[in-house]
């Protein structure tokens, strides 16, 4: 016999079935483009990127490969697996470090200034705003046919030269050079170029950034810190930069990001260049090297790497990742909202008590 | 730098202006006024911003120490300018402002010693509510005594070892119950035996946990001994120290010369912060939210903290800018009277701005009215009430508002809209005449000024010149001239304009010649320089044009000023600008039209008039028993019930009015009720300038 | 009208002003900050100036009078525009030493296409998303948003080989929509369309609903027209950032597929083909070429980029 059901049941059922069918339905047509492309493209090249790290995975000819005992990896941590990858990956390492040392604070620095000569709102600032950031829109190579024609040697008329009699040899010439870990670490003239570089055009939205939130910051807390008495040293440290702590924390996020990643300036400019005897036939063997370009030399300059040594670009890619991973991450925790405790009430109390 | 030590001068004294400089040099830019004797003193006080509105006419008051004055009034009224004008956060158009008899104008606001609570706290937030409370502590220095901090510390200690080493041990004892750290148990140690922190920090160094343990050896020697010797050694040394550099000690360890006390000027220390911060914290029960950040705070403890930064730093002078507008209606109330309850506790001056008649009604020891710029009334909230000057005070203060009616005036008699007639007294009678007569002769006086006179003339020519006249030859105008002559006859200028008008007649023979414009400009030239006009009569002026019913007649052929035309057409600008050019332009024409309009009131005893009844004052006629007038029935359109009294809303004589009665008669709505005025409580209101008679 | 004429109200001000022989305070940081930010910005500016002018310069001038940059001896030319864009040599310049040719053309038209259909094809996809997390309830929907941000903490290039041997794989490897499609999944641009959504009021939407409109009625009659400005600005943004951006493309084509090059990987090359005092004027024409249509767009809508890169660091 047929099961039998009240009528009234059933259209309920069967309405809410319709009615989910069709919610997730058009869930899944909204979101679906987006999650696919996220998850095709975002966490499966994710894993992998692992996958290709950990076995002699070769570009263009995926599913031959096989485990081959983090050869890649030892590549880059074991200093006598392979000594030309290990140092010349480290002297990348070293010179993004240091780099970034010099040129984060600056890109956090210098726009906080602008910004706060900005917000002093003098005639035109909204023209001197939109001209300060109009460098940071410039495409790379744009600015770099700038700074080539700038510092090109004094046989091909650059400017420097032409103008100054710079007899330096910008892009060939080192330095200095100093010892690190018994290795000698030189420094190519090269790097001021790119200094100048990132100097011109590396901290345009960090500007705009800075100057909005600025312009956020409650006018009534610098007035009651005129009441309270406050020097206008004392105004910056307790109004002003406390009011902006988003906007900065936020920047040396962005920033530290970007400089960790220094290519395009390299590549542009100095081609990773002057190149270095010992490490001439590895990737990035250059006195202007930089992770990022450790790992593009392996995957996309070179023919010769990407056949070679593709899955080193990938294991050279997570350490990377790794690295700015942790920095950033002491970043934040460095810059989080510390909580507050007790310990003030708790003194209050005991002095309620004496009283 | 704060209270620096120069006496302020007497600015009265004429002195030459090289001489001047010194003086004020000396006296540290201070000038002191012996004649204000009020603690805070507002003297023709003007705001005009760069723009030329104006937010602030002439404003005068004079305020008396532990005054709780409240300046209220609508939005835009200048109030809130008035008390940052105070704070020295807008600069001073024109004027003086004292302070503790100190010229004030151009000292900046942390040297003014006020404080001041914002609209919206204005608390840092990153920082706790400790710190908030603590900032203006920590922001400046402070004149201190100087002392021998370590011979006092060492002192202390002594004396503790001696007399009080129970005491150290219980407290010792106690601070360590809870697991606090080093800092807090020297606090606590501190605040405990009343010692300074130096003390205590020597103290808990040398861990003495029960009395026994001053006996204990240390290399040979008892406790005692060694940290008694090592005081005495410390305290000579540090003596000689002192006595070297020409300094003596007193008895509380104040250096000394020459037998004064010295000062100087120091941050504040920490223990003295701490208490402090922890006094106003026990003032204000903000103790067990001291730890936490604005953010975590509810709106009334933001407000509570804010006003906690304001006490710390016991300012002579306190400053609120509408502290309570931010507060849900609940909190406002509670909040009010805990900030009147922390003023009759602390008894600092204070001045309150807010837009609520309520909270001006229920705080104040004074009240300001303003309205448009003008102060319209200054005085204690029962005279405001019960004797408001003007309209606009009446219908200000008081919540439901003042009922107006628009009556006619007749000899004594109030006649309404229908017909409804009320007699006045004879001492009434002769008030509104006395009234008339006395502003009759205040503007005639007004006008026979030479400013008034200057304007009448300018007037006249003034059609001529920009006018659609153009029979401007010389014959034409003969009659103005003469008329200008005449008018300009008394004034210092009238010898200078009738020589003009001389020259200009001498120079066109041909009297039919049109007259060139530039000529006629030159003889307006002496007539646009005004001489002082007391901002009494401006206001008097501006009342008429703004509480009159009846639109003044504004002639656009005169042009004191022309309205300039925008150049940013995008932005919206205030409209009170070319509202005000109006007045300006046409100052002599209110003048004139007021001066009709009283002679008139006066000659025939019969005229509009404006009458204001508070809702409490239209009672119901059987339950009244005083002196009232005859009933009338009205219909109650809505009856709200307030407890224990009636809000009864109806319309009658074409204006809708509420009574509030206080009854237990319940009064159903659509019914008709028999009212009555309470006829000592009427208000009479000139219908011209909105004076009260 | 008369010199001195003067209103009450000014008069009454001024004689009081003058009473109290106030000297007018000058705003002194005003006027330092505004001589400073001046020169700042003439610095700033003057290579924009150089690289244009540069490039106006022909190949003789740039040898023999390098000095001489605004106004080039023998005045302005076309050289190194014609010599990019129609492969036209100069006479007297044998070979340009190069491997491959200049195809700015074709690299020229590769950018704008990845640019241009990029960012349109991303703001179609991106604001689906957006709305759905914003305004569509489904199981997991904030686990899911908030594991996709968290993703923001993960560098680009943690995914860019993986990302690369995948492209290959799905046999995108020699075609152009590799340009496009990788980028869909990007995360800050739907991040900030969907903090915008959440400032649509919630009423608006389910008014609509209870009218009877479907979910793909409310997004583009009511959603899209509301975020147009904010889409406006992610667009120009990603505009931008897919004309400037030169890693990814380098990566995905390589050295030899010059066909596929964008502009951005073309001028690289060109500069490092170019750094000789006879070319780097065209190298300079390549700059600007690379240039124009970022200046462009930002002189014509530098009010929204500034405002859009403002409410970016308030929000994000």
């Amino acid at each position: 016999m047929e099961r039998t059901i009240v009528l009234e049941e059933y259209a309920k059922q069967r309405s809410k079935r319709i009615g989910s069918l069709r919610k997730y339905g058009v869930t899944a047509i909204f979101l679906l483009p987006y999650l696919l492309s996220f998850i095709v493209f975002f966490v499966i090249p994710l894993f992998y990127g692992v996958y290709i790290s950990l076995t002699n995975f070769q570009y263009g000819k995926p599913g031959v490969e096989t485990f081959n005992d983090f050869a890649w990896f030892r590549m880059l941590f074991d200093k006598t697996f392979m000594p030309g990858v290990y140092n010349s990956f480290w002297l990348a390492f070293v010179h993004t470090v240091m780099f970034s040392v010099i040129m984060i604070p600056i890109a956090i620095l210098l726009p906080l200034s602008l910004a706060i000569l900005v917000n002093k709102k003098p005639p035109g600032f909204k023209l001197f705003r939109a001209l300060i950031y109009m460098p940071s829109i410039v495409p790379l190579t744009a600015a770099g046919t700038i700074f080539t024609l700038l510092f090109l040697p004094k046989s091909q008329n650059g400017l420097l030269a032409e103008f100054f009699g710079v007899e330096i040899k910008w892009f060939i010439d080192t330095w200095f050079s100093f010892d690190l870990f018994g290795q000698t670490v030189d420094i190519s003239y090269a790097w001021i170029p790119i200094f100048l570089m990132c100097l011109w055009g590396g901290w345009g939205g960090n500007f705009i950034i800075l100057s909005a939130g600025l312009q956020n910051v409650p006018r009534h807390l610098y007035e009651a810190a005129d009441i309270d008495g406050c020097s206008s040293f004392r105004k910056i440290m307790n109004v002003t930069i406390p009011g902006i702590k988003p906007q900065l924390v936020l920047c040396l996020f962005t920033t530290i990001l970007g400089y960790l990643g220094l290519y395009g300036q390299n590549y542009v400019l100095s081609s990773g260049g002057p190149s270095i005897a010992a490490i001439a036939s590895m990737p990035a063997g250059g006195q202007t090297s930089t992770l990022m370009y450790f790992i593009q030399d392996i995957v996309a300059n070179n023919l010769q790497f990407k056949s070679s040594l593709y899955g080193l670009g990938a294991a050279a890619s997570l350490v990377y990742a790794l690295f700015a991973g942790i920095i950033s991450g002491i970043q934040m925790y460095l810059t989080r909202e510390k909580k507050t405790g007790t310990k003030i009430s708790e003194a209050y109390n005991k002095w309620h008590e004496i009283r | 730098m704060v209270n620096t030590e120069n006496k302020p001068v007497d600015g009265s004294m004429s002195v030459s202006v090289s001489e001047a400089g010194k003086i004020l040099k000396n006296s540290g830019n201070k000038i002191s006024n012996n004649e204000v004797d009020a603690f805070v003193s507002l003297k023709d006080i003007n705001k005009i911003y760069p723009n030329g509105v104006q937010a602030v006419y002439d404003f005068n008051i004079d305020i008396s120490e532990n005054d709780f004055i409240v300046l209220v009034g609508p939005s835009g009224c200048g109030k809130s300018t008035t008390l940052r004008m105070i704070a020295g956060l807008e600069e001073i158009t024109s004027g003086y402002l004292y302070i503790d008899k100190v010229l004030s104008n151009y000292t900046s606001s942390k040297d003014r010693d006020i404080s001041m609570v914002f609209q919206n706290y204005a608390l840092y937030p990153q920082m706790t509510v400790f710190d908030n409370i603590a900032f203006p502590l920590r922001a400046r220095k402070f004149r201190r005594p100087m002392e021998a901090t370590a011979v006092k510390a060492w002192n202390q200690v002594i004396d503790i070892i001696d007399k009080r080493a129970e005491e150290l041990t219980d407290a010792q004892k106690k601070a360590k119950d809870k697991a606090l750290n080093y800092g807090t148990v020297v606090e606590y140690i501190a605040t405990k035996l009343k010692i300074c922190d130096e003390a205590a920090k020597i103290l808990c160094k040398y861990n003495i946990e029960r009395v026994e343990d001053l006996k204990k050896s240390v290399k040979g020697v008892p406790l005692y001994d060694v940290i008694k010797n090592t005081a005495e050694s410390n305290i000579e040394a540090e003596t000689k120290k002192i006595s070297a550099k020409g300094y003596g000690i007193d008895e509380e360890y104040r250096l000394t010369m020459d037998g004064k006390i010295q000062y100087h000027y120091v941050k504040m220390s920490k223990e003295e912060i701490r208490s402090r911060v922890f006094e106003a914290a026990e003032i204000l029960d903000l103790g067990s939210y001291l730890d936490r950040r604005p953010k975590e705070l509810s709106g009334g403890q933001m407000q509570r903290v804010a006003l906690g930064r304001a006490i710390v730093r016991n300012a002579k002078l306190f400053l609120m800018d509408e502290p309570l507008s931010n507060l849900d209606a609940k909190l406002r109330v509670q909040m009010r009277s805990e900030i009147v309850r922390i003023h009759e506790q602390i008894g600092a001056t204070t001045i309150y701005v807010t837009h609520d008649q309520t909270e001006a009604m229920t705080m104040a020891t004074k009240i300001v009215v303003m309205s448009k710029g003008w102060v319209q009334q200054i005085g204690t909230p029962q005279e405001i009430y019960h004797n408001p000057n003007n309209i606009f005070v009446a219908t200000f203060i008081g919540s439901p508002a003042m009922n107006i009616f628009d009556a006619e005036y007749d000899n004594g008699k109030l006649v309404f809209s229908n017909g409804y007639q009320v007699s006045l007294s004879d001492e009434f009678v002769s008030r509104h005449n006395r009234y008339y007569e006395a502003k009759i002769k205040e503007l005639n006086r007004m006008l026979n000024t030479d400013d008034f006179k200057k304007m009448h003339a300018l007037r006249v020519l003034d059609k001529v010149i920009y006018g659609q006249n153009d029979k401007s030859s010389l014959s034409a105008l003969d009659s103005v001239f003469d008329e200008i002559i005449e008018i300009t006859a008394d004034i210092a200028c009238g010898e200078e304009i009738k020589g003009l008008i001389a020259d200009l007649r001498a120079s066109n023979k041909d009297k039919s010649v049109k007259i060139d414009k530039k000529a006629l400009l030159k003889i307006r030239e002496p007539l646009m320089t005004f001489e002082k006009i007391p901002s009494a009569d401006i206001g008097m002026l501006h009342n008429a044009q703004v509480f009159s019913k009846e639109e003044i007649v504004v002639d656009n052929t005169l042009y004191y000023q022309k309205p300039k035309k925008d150049k940013k057409k995008k932005k919206p600008t205030v409209n009170l600008n070319s509202t005000d050019i109006e007045f300006v332009n046409n100052l002599y024409e209110v003048a004139q039209s007021l001066l009709a309009k009283c002679e008139n009131a006066l000659t025939t005893g019969k005229h509009p008039i404006r009458v204001g009844v508070r809702p409490e004052d239209i009672v119901l006629d059987a339950e009244f028993t005083g002196n009232k007038t005859d009933k009338f029935v009205a219909n109650a359109n809505i009856v709200e019930l307030l407890g224990s009294e009636l809000l009864v809303h109806s319309d009658w004589a074409d204006t809708s009015i509420i009574a509030k009665i206080s009854t237990n008669v319940l009064i159903k709505p659509h019914t008709d009720v028999e009212l009555a005025f309470n006829k000592d409580k009427i208000l009479l209101f000139d219908e011209s300038c909105g004076d009260r008679i | 009208m008369a010199r001195n004429q003067i209103t009450l109200e000014q008069y009454i001000g001024f004689r009081k002003k003058k009473e109290f022989n106030e000297k007018r305070k000058v705003n002194i940081g005003k006027i330092a900050s505004f001589v400073f930010l001046l020169l700042f910005c003439i610095m700033w500016i003057s290579p924009f100036i150089i690289m244009f002018f540069g490039s106006f310069r022909g190949f003789t001038d740039t040898i023999l009078y390098p000095k001489e940059l605004f106004y080039p001896h023998s005045g302005y030319t076309l050289e190194n525009y014609e010599m990019l864009l129609m492969g036209k040599l100069p006479e007297g310049i044998g070979q340009v030493n190069a491997v491959q040719d200049y195809k700015i053309g074709t690299w020229l038209l590769n950018s704008c296409f990845s640019a241009i259909g990029g960012t349109l094809l991303y703001l179609l996809v991106a604001s689906l998303a957006a709305y759905a997390f914003t305004f569509i309830d489904f199981r997991y929907r904030d686990l899911l948003f908030a594991a996709i941000i968290a993703s923001m903490v993960i560098p680009g290039a943690a995914t860019s080989v993986g990302n690369q041997s995948m492209v290959y794989s799905m046999g995108l490897n020699r075609s152009l929509l590799a340009l496009i499609i990788p980028g869909l999944g990007g995360v800050y641009g739907m991040y900030l369309i969907k903090t915008f959504f959440e400032s649509i009021p919630k009423d608006l939407i389910e008014s609509a609903k209870m009218d009877g409109y479907s979910n793909f009625k409310i997004f583009y009659k009511i959603v899209l027209p509301l975020g147009k400005n904010v889409l406006f600005v992610q667009g120009l943004f990603g505009f931008m950032g897919g004309w400037n951006d030169l890693i990814w493309p380098q990566m995905l084509y390589g050295a030899k597929d010059t066909d596929l090059w964008t502009l951005q990987v073309g001028m690289a090359y060109i500069i490092n083909n170019s750094k000789t005092s006879n070319l780097i004027g065209t190298a300079l024409a390549g700059g600007v070429i690379c240039l124009l249509p970022v200046l462009v767009m930002y002189i014509i809508a530098q009010d929204k980029i500034i405002e859009g890169m403002s409410s970016s660091g308030i929000k994000g």
